[in-house]
């Protein structure tokens, strides 16, 4: 626990400056993207049915309530939310040897599957309090703007974004073990996260449904959990794969590996 | 007989194109100070970071206290006090934070111990350790390493950065520390730092091990340093005998010196033939016999 706990000291602020940012930007914007529901049906042809709203999860039609819309919203929040987490994960491991402190704290007699464990605690609690902010956030501003929403459908899209952070955190961290001397992790996660959009964008473009299975943002389409109620069990078993195997992947590697020492 | 507390075998470390060691082999006994010369890029510290856990050999093996470094690096750091060459703190905590969390993970009550380092090495406690100079970042590696009152303390260039005044606490710090039992290992460049405190040493060249000898055996291996004035002209292949090293001329060559390590009698034969005007026959210094080796 002495690991997390000085890890969690470290990150403390960053995690809730950004739990809070996303937090007050959902409580914010939803209101104000609530207002264009009425003028969803008045956008120009072209722009509606040139496959816009498609490719970012959404129907036209779902974008006309107010669930499709607080979608809608989630949908770039997730994005944020990804590059949180990535950077987070990434950075917990890439710090002790941009910093030059991976001597000390390798040396010491906990070892490597305490500190691995300590940092991995750290970034799956950073995951929880923002995953926690932004749910609240997001209870508080459909309550208070738009009440009477349909609970489950919130509960998983609003959980979307959490399992996503969660996600690119495990992806970060993976990261972080294999590639230690990263002195940019912040534009490594930004292109990541840009890049894994940008394939579910695609994916939804061409129509190609196996395409998405190589981005975390197609697992969590709104469009499919407003029809079926539930998320894709073949996307979720998936993602479950991915995020053990991104786990134990890192846990291998960081056991095997020299400890990279300064860049 | 004590058992050795450092045992490496044949320990190997490569790094694709890069030089790392080549079959190290030696022990390290319980209670001795053990000295690591050689000079920048020789390996020490890749030999250090091997024995630390830090980087997995290549071939062969090290072992602390019968367990395995690569393996068990965790348990053998329970009794291990590390110094690194290199500053490795965290510079945004307080000096007394770091080593708050170096007992913590040591699992160690250390306040006055911590405290009494301090003072003897004029640390103060309550700076912000980015903000320290550089041989005050070292001092807080010594009190580190010193903090849970280690069974072997491995330091990697302990002094660099360090005045003398405070040279001279640490030295002393390290005697109490060696007749408490604790074994001492510490690699170095400055010769006058092992000569001083190691009983024996192993010489590093390029990631090989030359020797390994004891400080006596080091200068008593035979050589001499000849400095010596002729009335006229000494011949160029006068001195070609065996055992002497490091022959040096004026530019009259009326004067010599070189290193000798055969037979007294042999030398006094030889210098017999010449109308000497000075001679000095003394032990070389360390440095001297250290460059020897290095030839």
């Amino acid at each position: 626990m002495q690991i997390f706990r000085f890890e969690w000291k470290r990150s403390q602020k960053y995690i809730l400056i950004w739990a809070a940012a996303l937090a007050v930007g959902i409580f914010f914007m939803t209101p104000v993207y609530y207002g264009m529901m009425e003028t969803a049906g008045t956008l120009p042809t072209g722009f509606a049915q040139g496959g816009y709203f498609e490719t970012v999860g959404i129907s036209l039609e779902l974008l006309t309530k107010p669930m499709g819309m607080y979608s809608f919203l989630t949908g770039f929040f997730i994005i944020a939310g990804g590059i949180f987490g990535m950077h987070l994960g990434l950075s917990l491991h890439t710090k002790e040897c941009t910093e030059n402190t991976a001597e000390y704290l390798y040396t010491k007699p906990c070892g490597r599957q305490v500190i691995y464990k300590g940092k991995l605690l750290c970034a799956l609690a950073g995951v929880c309090v923002t995953g926690i902010f932004y749910m609240m956030a997001s209870f508080f501003t459909m309550t208070l703007f738009r009440p009477g929403f349909p609970p489950r459908e919130f509960l998983l899209v609003a959980g979307s974004f959490v399992l996503l952070t969660l996600f690119f955190a495990l992806m970060g961290t993976m990261a972080g073990v294999f590639r230690p001397n990263n002195r940019s992790p912040l534009l490594t996660s930004g292109l990541v996260v840009f890049m894994e959009y940008c394939i579910t964008s695609f994916s939804r473009t061409v129509g190609i449904r196996a395409i998405g299975f190589l981005s975390p943002f197609s697992f969590f389409s709104p469009a499919e959990i407003h029809n079926a109620g539930t998320y894709s069990w073949d996307y979720m078993l998936w993602y479950l794969l991915l995020l053990f195997g991104f786990a134990l992947l890192a846990y291998w590697k960081i056991l095997k590996r020299d400890i990279a020492l300064a860049v | 007989m004590s058992k050795p507390v450092i045992v490496l075998n044949e320990l190997t470390k490569s790094y694709g194109k890069h030089r790392g060691i080549e079959n190290i082999s030696f022990t390290v006994e319980q209670g001795e100070v053990f000295g690591f010369i050689g000079p920048n890029g020789a390996g020490k510290s890749t030999t250090i970071r091997t024995l630390m856990g830090l980087l997995k050999p290549s071939n062969g093996g090290a072992s602390i206290f019968g367990l395995d470094c690569s393996r068990e690096p965790a348990r053998i750091a329970k009794d291990v006090g590390y110094l690194p060459s290199e500053n490795c703190y965290y510079n945004n905590m307080k000096v007394k934070e770091m080593l708050f969390y170096t007992a913590e993970l040591y699992g160690v009550n250390a306040h006055s111990r911590m405290e009494e380092l301090a003072e003897r090495l004029n640390l103060d406690l309550s700076r912000r350790i980015g903000d320290l100079s550089l041989g005050n970042k070292k001092k807080v590696g010594i009190v580190s390493a010193l903090l849970p009152s280690p069974k072997l303390l491995i330091m990697d260039e302990p002094t660099s950065g360090l005045d003398p005044l405070i040279q001279q606490a640490f030295y002393d710090i390290l005697k109490e520390e060696n007749k408490r039992g604790v074994t001492i290992f510490l690699s170095s460049h400055v010769l006058s730092e092992v000569q001083r405190l190691c009983d024996r040493v192993a010489i590093l060249r390029e990631g090989k091990l030359i020797s390994v000898q004891s400080m006596k055996e080091l200068r008593e291996n035979g050589y001499k340093k000849i400095s010596l004035t002729a009335k006229s002209a000494i011949p160029e292949d006068f001195f070609s005998i065996p055992g002497t090293a490091n022959l040096e001329w004026n530019k009259s060559k009326t004067s010599a010196s070189f290193m000798f390590s055969g037979t007294v009698m042999m030398i006094m034969k030889q210098l017999y033939q010449l109308e000497l005007e000075d001679i000095l026959i003394e032990e070389p210094s360390l440095e001297e016999i250290f460059l020897h080796y290095y030839e």
